[in-house]
């Protein structure tokens, strides 16, 4: 007697297929179903800030020790250089809490008193790893962090907004991702703009042609005049309406470890 | 084979994980390959929008997903023509 096995392996509907399509479907349901996401993130992210926090560890360990074999002389060059780089910059943020606090004391004085409750928080990924251009940094809505707290660097120059909570941890979208675009305000006369990222801390907007603005002018964000960059270069050409300005933020976007992020504006 | 595999996978892990994107992407397509049909790179590619995305960027944060996807039927693909 024969028997005949059904063998249906090579059918569409065979075990790998199924399988395979329950994992997309599963997914997709995951990433584009929003209280999944939200309830997967959190999740992750239990996990992820103690492996990326291990890393970070393990980085600096590693430097720790190869800094043995490094050449002495070369880190003794570098150990002045860093020193006499930071005495200046030491004199300059003086000299701006100097003028900061003129500031202060003449809104005070016209009765416009300002002012905000920002988070300090540590970048645990920074923007070269991630293929959306964000940020991930190590504060969330146990330290009252909500979407679209805006994030600055340095006391004064904005980078980006969040967009995305968790309970210790936020995400952070850079205003210079490429294809983004944010109102701003040019130079010292406020010339309305749309700032368009380019990536990498630099951003391109157009002016009208007759606008007075020049290389070193500084862009502020509509809200808050918070520092977006200062200009670098003036593209005009006479026979178009508008001169193209491209302008950068005025620090290394790479070297960014720490940021603050604005959680309450009092005006 | 299933030990190379498993291995492999923790290696990609690491990357998605503590290496740039484009790294991922290339170990990825290096994954499929050699271990068509390579299912494990589209949980990865899934992991990567859930640590780095948002709803609210590009393809509703789901580029690393699309990206996985095209990652293992291009694998699948590529073992049949090498055979």
């Amino acid at each position: 007697m024969l028997y005949h096995q059904n063998n249906s392996r090579d059918g569409f509907l065979n075990r790998k297929n199924i399988a395979l399509a329950v994992l997309i479907g599963a997914s997709a349901f995951a990433l584009l179903y929003t209280p999944a996401r939200s309830t997967v993130t959190e999740g992750v992210y239990m996990v992820a800030t103690g492996v990326w926090g291990f890393g970070g560890a393990t980085t600096n360990a590693w430097n720790s020790f190869a800094t043995n074999f490094r050449d002495k002389e070369r880190l003794i060059r570098e150990n002045a250089m860093l020193s006499a780089e930071l005495a200046r910059v030491e004199a300059q943020v003086l000299d701006r809490n100097l003028l900061a606090e003129k500031v202060t004391k003449l809104e005070e004085s016209l009765g416009r008193v300002r002012g905000d409750d920002r988070v300090v928080a540590e970048v645990v990924v920074d923007h070269g790893q991630s293929p959306y251009d964000t940020v991930v940094v190590d504060a969330g809505a146990e330290e009252g962090i909500i979407l679209g707290n805006v994030v600055v660097y340095a006391g004064s120059g904005v980078i980006g907004e969040i967009i995305e909570v968790s309970s210790n941890s936020s995400k952070i979208k850079l205003f210079s991702s490429p294809g983004s675009e944010r109102a701003v305000l040019v130079g010292p006369h406020y010339v309305p703009a749309n700032a368009l990222g380019r990536g990498m801390g630099n951003f391109e907007a157009k002016v009208p042609q007759d606008s007075l603005v020049a290389i070193g002018d500084t862009i502020v964000s509509t809200k808050g005049n918070l520092i977006l960059g200062t200009i670098s270069v003036v593209e005009e050409k006479p026979a178009e309406p508008f001169k193209r300005i491209f302008f950068r933020v005025p620090f290394n976007i790479t070297e960014i470890h720490s940021v603050e992020i604005i959680v309450d504006k009092r005006s | 084979m299933t030990k190379k595999r498993i291995i492999f996978t923790l290696v990609l892990l690491g990357v998605v994980f503590y290496m740039p994107w484009w790294a991922m992407v290339v170990v990825g397509l290096v994954g499929a390959f050699c271990f068509a049909p390579y299912y494990e790179v589209i949980a990865l590619g899934a992991l990567v929008d859930i640590l780095y995305g948002a709803p609210t960027l590009s393809f509703k944060g789901a580029l690393g997903f699309l990206v996985s996807i095209a990652i293992f039927f291009a694998g699948v693909y590529m073992k049949k023509i090498v055979r």
